[in-house]
């Protein structure tokens, strides 16, 4: 069959993906505009300038069905380069308050008891003080944001009259500044750190009316006065009275950067993120691509009558024309789907599966599983109207990926693209493997940050709030969570959902690109809130009304802050109380999981998972270009050796016994925290007396010990080696008792040091070697679990020298090999009466491993797949120099026990 | 583990024949009919119906010359071995028939008749089909000649060019046992399928003394006919020829036993080759169950098995067939995968450079080495390790390649 009648997504596999695909929905906010980010420096507040009642500002975007998807960008696409995105930022997020209803009322009270708690030891800096404003709702963020625009300085110079009453002066509270106050600018500084930049407005500010004064723009003077930031508040200072005031602005970025911004009182958001839901252009692109032959097909195959009208039967067509007689090419073609589908079971007795591409297949089987997970079932998704357009939507946007449409608006360009060198092949080969094979990229940190994040997960799962509520809680929760995962650009850091279900949120983030975007840009918030129908409730039993939980209803929960997801799926039903469909997001749930996320990252649990990333150590892999791949790994090895040397003396000098009591403060031990969570008052004193023997072992050191074991003391070890400190030291127990009273203390300690102990981590990989032999022949490995729906795999273009084709080569046989291994799964897992009957290739049945040896430009390389069944089935593929002969049930096992063998 | 083969006319969709391979049921003519209309309804619609997957098993259409589609359903082997078979399938038509009638037939029912004839080869074309059941008395390949490998094989060559200048012919050929022993240049220089369909032509009738059949080659001669002669010298040793209309059948059997009557000892020295296939000095491994020889240039192949093990564990010829699922599945995907002209691989990716392949199941190993245009795949048990497999099959390679007396 070719590929113009592929029977659900015939796709181009050379084609590949752009990374702009989000579009914003351009929503009205009528509400108070109230959030925004000060930026002149770690000293400046900001505050809210309105009234008693503001809301999360992403509550205005909650549709009609009580569902979410708000995403804000936090860098300007444009300005890409221009922007450098870093943590701090991260860290000083706005706190998001809100009231909304009294039960709210009743958990914002929690919240708030719980921010204290956290504020204290999350963000030190941050004065948690309600008090101090009028509202009681502002918060002091120290948003660093740092915006650095080009700053040449020729440019358009304009001249702006603004009027400026001085009895705004403190309206805006007492800490914003008169720029602030007077204007409605945020001054920001340039590079320089004299000139003044308008960094953004205040809502309801003179400025944010005025067209011509722009974000980026340099404030030249005022009434005349050269400014600077130097003199800026006293200049401003000398306004006493209501008058006109003449700004010079010159522009000097050179774009627009303020026109980018679609309405000011809708979130920022980046190209890609305005792809997301501009279905206007999506409906311009699908009747451009009705020509091409790719498309997506519902039909009703029963109750057909002979004579009835043209599209009887097609429940949903993609693509689709206006005009009435222009079909795709799969919609004429579908009558010859249809008899297939009748004929076939009398021949065989088994039903058709495909006329297609196996990928094809397999991608099909991803996107249905998407559209059960958001929609119930297929035809529930496809015959309700209301769907059409979101459905046309989701399919522009994976065509667009498999495609890769580069020029949106230019779409006689659909083909030239589709040849345009593949620069993000990477990009578009992790989506189709991920979605023919269904699973989620996960990466195994150290144990320690993973008993981190687990901790942190737990938590947010338990809901328990007794702890920070001396008051009865006298409300009955809304819903119960399920389960949760955390994502780290594409890769997954943990998860705590159950297999189908992380399988079916991985779909879900995949096909509707949520993980394309996190991964290729930060976002400064991204909120989706979803009711879904995940599989392991149920969903295929409703009609016997079997379900596990009466009146069940599901939710997702997904927040996002940079490069980093929380996915959250939730409950209601049950024990839970009941709550309208229609009502969104409750704000207490999505704040609990937002704090989570900025909890994890403030542990730099994600820094972490970034540098792991990027280290390429765990295990390590060999560049395919590189003729003499073990020179890079050796001199890595030297630096950590010279590295441990320099340590080990240091180590020496500070080691005297004396000084554990005072050490004991600043470098606790990394699973402290956790500990002292559970049980903070029974066992803080004992942990405190060995965190001086841990800080030694843990810290500098865990380095004295590489030199003679070359591994640091990390996860068990580092767990025993403090039990034996603790008896070592047991005497001094009363000498500590006191000075860890206050448990906040232990914990503002506790994070700024588990995240100094993960970070640590990061500088001292020790590279890890999965093959046989004296050097390392690893090229690339995948360990396929499509069980738990589970990928392990080394970051392939950034070691293989940027050669795609070898990377698609790779991946084209571990497709081969797959539907080998696969036969194996299927016959073991076979009924013995099916046996018979079965059709599978005898020779065939039994296959556990398939090689293949190529010989590229003088380099030779292994490409072997490797299926091993117990517990469950999984594969390995690997992908080696030839040299020794290497044992991949030896490679698997020392890829799973990474962590936790040294 | 049934395959059927049917054959259309594409104009009208009338049935010429239908074949099948194993026990089940037929085809109805209402099923036959339906296949083809699915594929004609397409047509019409400007898309070509290649294939449908089922579990395991595939559909697959093919239309030639506008005037013949073949529909072939098959389980347990690849999209290009049932493309070649198809093509084979319709060399087997125009071997009879000849490609004018074919295209452009007054009378259905005279063409239906002829296609009768060729009912037998489209069976045994059908026998090569790897279906994967694993009781296949014959293991044979599509679109490659058998060969043997006897130690007798330069003397025959050297009488059968003889013979040749005898009968005028630039085409001819030796078997034993059905497996080609030595052949002449012309002979090699015929396309694999018009090979492949002499000798099974030949085959697949009972033993006569001499066959006289005509025959048009579907790719070197479609319109006009050859005469196809077989001259049997001893029991299950044929010398095929293709001649022009003369000399007469009499004549060629007096050339025949005028050049073979001095080599009737080596000829049945050589028939006790077989199955061994392999000239008595070559010794194989005792780990080795099993090899598949290939000149994939020429299109060639020997397949053998080490009769050391010939009771025990896997069947004799049980083996050679994992060996031949192992050269559709594994060989013909990667290291032919640069060199097949069919798009009948899931997409257009093919895979260059690649030297070795090996495929570990439960019980037995498969190798295959890749040297030049031969490549050589051994079947060992499970036991041994792979590295020692490769390297058995490295050093059988290069003993079958060095040896000058099997020349092939």
């Amino acid at each position: 069959m070719d590929e113009g009648s592929s029977k659900n997504v015939s796709l181009k596999s050379h084609c590949k993906y752009t990374d702009q695909i989000f579009s914003s929905e351009n929503v009205k906010d009528d509400n108070e505009h109230d959030w925004w980010a000060s930026d002149s420096g770690s000293s400046t507040g900001s505050y809210y300038s309105d009234t008693d009642s503001s809301t999360a500002e992403w509550e205005s975007e909650i549709n009609s069905n009580g569902e979410l998807i708000y995403i804000e960008s936090l860098v300007d696409n444009i300005n890409d380069e221009q922007f450098s995105f870093n943590e701090t930022k991260l860290e000083s997020q706005p706190e998001l308050i809100r009231r909304r209803s009294t039960r709210t009322g009743k958990l914002m009270r929690l919240i708030r008891r719980k921010e204290s708690k956290r504020l204290s030891t999350r963000n030190k800096k941050t004065n948690f003080n309600t008090t101090n404003n009028v509202g009681s709702s502002g918060k002091e963020g120290t948003a660093i944001k740092e915006v650095t625009f080009r700053d040449f300085q020729a440019g358009e110079i304009r001249e702006v009259i603004l009027w400026v009453d001085p009895d705004r002066r403190h309206k805006l509270g007492r800490r914003a500044t008169l720029c602030e106050a007077y204007f409605g600018i945020i001054p920001g500084v340039f590079s320089d750190k004299t000139r003044i930049m308008v960094a953004g407005f205040i809502p309801d500010g003179e400025a944010i009316k005025n067209k011509n004064i722009k974000i980026g723009d340099w404030l030249r003077s005022v009434n005349s006065n050269n400014i600077t930031y130097q003199n800026l508040d006293h200049v401003l200072s000398e306004i006493t009275m209501s008058t006109n005031v003449i700004l010079e602005l010159q522009r000097v970025a050179g774009v627009d950067v303020t026109a980018t911004l679609s309405g000011l009182n809708s979130p920022k958001q980046s190209a890609l993120v305005q792809r997301l839901m501009n279905k206007e252009e999506s409906k311009d692109l699908m009747q451009s691509i009705i020509d091409y032959p790719l498309g997506v097909l519902y039909l009703q195959t029963t109750e057909l009558s002979e004579v009835g009208p043209d599209l009887q039967g097609v429940l949903y067509a993609f693509p689709r024309s206006e005009s009435k007689n222009i079909h795709s090419i799969l919609c004429t073609a579908r009558g010859a789907f249809i008899t297939l589908n009748h004929l076939l079971p009398g021949i065989r007795g088994l039903q058709p599966t495909s006329c297609s591409l196996e990928e094809a297949v397999n991608l099909s089987c991803d996107i249905v599983r998407t559209l059960e997970f958001t929609y119930e079932s297929l035809t529930k998704c496809f015959t309700s109207e209301e769907n059409r357009s979101s459905l046309d939507h989701f399919f522009v946007l994976i065509i667009e990926r498999l495609l890769d449409i580069k020029s949106y608006a230019n779409n006689a360009g659909l083909i030239i693209s589709c040849m345009e060198i593949h620069n993000n092949i990477e990009d578009m080969e992790n989506y189709k493997f991920g979605s023919t094979f269904s699973v989620a990229n996960f990466i195994e940190l150290s144990r320690d940050a993973q008993i981190q994040i687990d901790a942190a997960l737990s938590e947010m799962e338990a809901m328990d709030y007794r702890d920070w509520n001396e008051d009865p809680m006298d409300c009955q929760r809304l819903y119960t969570i399920l389960g949760s995962c955390i994502y780290h650009k594409n890769y997954l850091l943990g998860s705590h959902l159950t297999h189908s279900d992380l399988i079916e949120v991985q779909s879900y983030l995949r096909q509707n690109c949520i993980l394309n975007l996190i991964s290729n840009e930060p976002v400064k918030s991204l909120i989706i809130w979803k009711k879904v129908y995940p599989s392991s409730c149920n969903r295929n039993n409703t009609e016997n009304n079997q379900s596990l939980v009466l009146d069940g209803k599901w939710y997702l929960l997904v927040v996002g802050y940079g490069h980093d997801l929380l996915v959250v799926l939730l409950e209601s039903g049950g024990s839970t109380a009941k709550c309208s469909e229609t009502i969104g997001p409750d704000i207490f749930y999505v704040e609990e999981a937002q704090e989570t996320l900025k909890h994890i990252q403030k542990i730099g649990v994600t820094t972490l998972a970034a540098k792991w990333i990027a280290s390429n150590t765990r295990p390590e892999v060999i560049a395919y270009e590189d003729p003499m791949p073990v020179k890079a790994s050796s001199s890595i090895t030297e630096n950590l050796l010279g590295l441990i040397k320099s340590a080990d003396v240091q180590n020496l000098s500070v080691k005297p016994p004396s000084n554990s009591n005072k050490k004991s403060q600043e470098i606790p031990s990394i699973l402290k925290k956790r500990n002292t969570e559970e049980c903070p008052m029974v066992l803080e004193s004992i942990y405190s007396l060995h965190t001086s023997e841990d800080s030694l072992s843990q810290g500098t050191g865990g380095i004295s010990e590489i030199s003679d074991e070359a591994m640091p003391i990390l996860g068990r070890r580092a767990t025993r080696e403090k039990i034996v400190s603790r008896s070592r030291y047991s005497d001094d127990s009363d000498s500590d008792l006191d000075m860890y009273k206050n448990d906040c203390q232990i914990l503002s300690a506790d994070i700024s040091n588990i995240r100094e102990n993960l970070l640590n981590q990061a500088e001292y990989l020790i590279p890890k070697v999965l093959t046989v032999g004296d050097k390392n022949y690893l090229y690339h490995y995948i360990h396929l679990d499509m069980v738990e729906g589970i990928l392990l795999s080394s970051n392939p273009l950034e070691h293989l020298g940027k050669n795609p084709k070898f990377l698609i080569n790779f991946n084209k046989c571990v497709h081969i090999i797959h539907k080998l291994l696969h036969n194996t799964v299927r016959f073991k897992t076979m009924l013995n009466s099916d046996m018979d009957k079965t059709v599978i290739n005898k020779s065939l049945i039994a296959v556990k491993e398939h090689g293949v040896l190529f010989e590229w430009e003088n380099l030779s390389y292994w490409v072997v797949g490797r299926l091993y069944t117990t517990p469950h089935p999984k594969e390995l593929y690997v992908c080696y120099q030839d040299s020794a002969p290497q044992n991949l049930i030896e490679i698997a096992f020392k890829l799973h026990s990474l962590h936790t063998l040294t | 583990m049934v395959a059927h083969v049917m054959c259309l006319t594409s104009t009208g969709g009338i049935p010429l024949f239908s074949r099948q391979k194993g026990e089940g049921d037929t085809m109805t003519f209402s099923k036959i009919a339906s296949l083809y209309g699915i594929h004609m309804f397409l047509k019409s619609q400007n898309i070509k119906l290649l294939n449908t997957n089922l579990p395991d098993t595939t559909i697959m259409w093919k239309e030639f010359e506008q005037s013949i589609t073949l529909i072939v359903i098959a389980s347990g082997t690849t999209k290009s071995v049932l493309d070649k078979f198809l093509n084979a399938v319709f060399g087997a038509m125009i071997l009879f028939v000849g490609m004018e009638e074919l295209k452009s037939t007054k009378n259905i029912e005279k063409l239906k008749k002829d296609m009768r004839l060729c009912s037998s080869i489209v069976d045994s074309l059908l026998q090569c089909l790897d279906v994967g059941d694993g009781i296949c008395s014959k293991t044979d390949i599509i679109n490659m000649t058998e060969c043997i490998m006897c130690q007798e094989n330069s003397l025959f060559q050297t009488c059968l060019e003889g013979y040749m200048e005898c009968l005028d012919s630039m085409y001819g050929c030796i078997l034993v046992h059905g497996c080609l022993a030595a052949a002449t240049e012309g002979w090699w220089n015929l396309s694999p399928i018009e090979r492949k369909l002499l000798i099974t032509a030949v085959n697949t009738e009972d033993t006569y003394s001499t066959r006289d059949i005509p025959v048009f080659l579907p790719y070197k001669s479609p319109n006009v006919a050859f005469r196809l002669v077989s001259i049997t010298l001893i029991n299950q040793v044929e010398v095929l020829a293709l001649c022009g209309p003369n000399p007469d059948l009499s004549e060629i059997e007096r050339f025949a036993v005028q050049c073979w009557k001095n080599s009737i000892d080596a000829l049945h020295s050589a028939e006790q080759c077989y199955p061994r296939n392999l000239p008595a000095s070559i010794n194989l491994d005792s780990e080795t169950l099993g090899f598949l020889l290939v000149n994939y240039k020429i299109q060639k192949f020997i397949l053998g098995k080490n009769m050391q093990y010939a009771k025990n564990r896997v069947s004799g010829s049980h083996r050679l067939d994992i060996l031949r699922t192992f050269y559709h599945q594994a060989v013909e995907t990667y290291i032919l995968s640069s060199d097949s002209e069919c798009d009948m691989t899931d997409d257009n990716w093919k895979f260059i450079g690649v030297k070795e392949t090996y495929l570990c199941s439960e019980y037995h190993k498969c190798y295959a080495v890749k040297y030049g245009d031969h490549i050589l795949c051994i079947l060992c048990a499970s036991t041994v390790p792979t590295h020692t497999v490769r390297l058995v099959c490295q050093k059988i390679l290069k003993t079958l390649l060095i040896d000058k007396q099997g020349c092939w």
